[in-house]
């Protein structure tokens, strides 16, 4: 911060102006008695715009610091630098990859914490991949929120998507040696207060809400259903699995909540009546 | 995951289920009641995702201006985690 508060303030400081002044001032002074050379005044001229440039910068470095709003910018300045050339943009480009940078670790606090040794590589490649994806689309941008907001969301796309692909490839050696020691989730037919006849009836229920999915739903829903159901698949990699793309996985999904919902309806069930069942003790 | 876990998993991926699980089922039961028969895909909750996490940090009533949203981040946990992600991005921010 303290080198661009430099470049800010260097830009203003006018040596030659300073030079001509203290020229004009020595003319006088010589008038007075005193002399000094040219060389001399232009010495004394670059101290002094020497001190006037670190003082103005402390100050400028000093205001940014504590007052980081005014380094911030609006969405039309994001959208104008981003699209400018050369200083302009690269200075904007590296302002984005500390806002990606600093959003990041809260982003994927539920599943990495920065001390794990995948977590730099990851917010590295995240960072550069957002950067590359947000110059893409900048035309898209509609302006309905703030643009740092709207490279958030791109960034946890591309972050989460990442990390649903390595935790379903590889998450066995690293899961056997997490939470070794953490109990098992309870099974919801597992409860071993439930009397004989909770359990009888939540059987019963159970069998004939399985016998209504099976006459309702096509065999492509059961399919998604089975898929989801396996170790909380992420719906991108069940969509992967039946050919299919995650949009079009949900509609299905939504499509076998709807026939459900209809066909409990006509016999009677209701769903929280099912559930508040499971809840019993 | 445990020792339990893994192995099951293994199972599941040499002999796959030919069942939906108790629990996935009861799963699909709990959303049924609020259920709207109009719907939105993913591709459009995240087109509007960033308007909602501001609007719900802001007003907190995302959930009342746009319930189809919120239905479709009750159904898909895929969504959910991205709106989750997002919002405890801006919550941070907000506070600082």
């Amino acid at each position: 911060m303290w080198f661009a508060s430099i470049a800010i303030c260097g830009a203003s400081v006018d040596v030659e102006k300073a030079i001509a002044e203290e020229k004009k001032s020595s003319y006088i002074a010589r008038a007075k008695g005193s002399h000094r050379s040219y060389a001399q005044i232009k010495r004394k001229c670059r101290g002094l715009a020497c001190k006037k440039l670190v003082r103005d910068s402390l100050i400028l470095s000093f205001l940014l610091y504590n007052f980081p709003i005014m380094a911030s910018r609006t969405n039309e300045a994001w959208l104008a630098d981003l699209r400018a050339n050369g200083e302009t943009r690269n200075m904007a480009l590296e302002d984005l990859r500390a806002v990606i940078q600093k959003g990041l670790p809260y982003a994927l606090s539920r599943w990495l914490s920065p001390d794990q040794p995948q977590f730099g590589a990851l917010v590295d490649e995240v960072t550069q991949e957002t950067l590359l994806r947000v110059l893409d689309q900048l035309d898209t941008f509609e302006g309905r929120s703030q643009f740092t907001t709207w490279v958030h969301k791109i960034a946890v796309r591309i972050a989460l998507t990442e990390l649903r692909r390595k935790r379903w490839r590889d998450s066995s050696l690293d899961e056997l040696t997490e939470n070794e020691d953490a109990p098992p989730p309870p099974g919801l037919l597992a409860d071993s207060h439930a009397g004989p006849e909770v359990s009888a009836e939540r059987s019963d229920m159970l069998t004939r809400v399985r016998r209504i999915i099976e006459e309702e739903l096509t065999d492509r829903q059961r399919q998604a259903l089975i898929l989801l159901g396996m170790q909380d698949m992420p719906i991108e990699d069940a969509a992967r699995k039946l050919k299919t793309n995650r949009n079009a996985l949900y509609n299905l999904l939504h499509d076998a909540r709807l026939r459900l919902r209809t066909r409990l309806a006509t016999e009677d069930i209701a769903p929280n009546d099912v559930l508040s069942l499971f809840e019993q003790k | 995951m445990n020792l339990r876990a893994f192995i099951k998993k293994i199972q599941n991926i040499i002999n796959p289920p030919k069942e939906i699980s108790n629990e996935t089922i009861l799963g699909f039961l709990r959303v049924l009641e609020t259920l709207e028969a109009e719907e939105i895909s993913c591709d459009e909750l995240y087109e509007k995702l960033d308007q909602y996490v501001e609007r719900e940090v802001d007003k907190k009533d995302a959930a009342l201006l746009m319930p189809l949203m919120r239905e479709h981040l009750d159904t898909c946990t895929d969504c959910c985690e991205e709106y989750e992600a997002l919002l405890h991005i801006i919550q941070e921010n907000e506070q600082k």
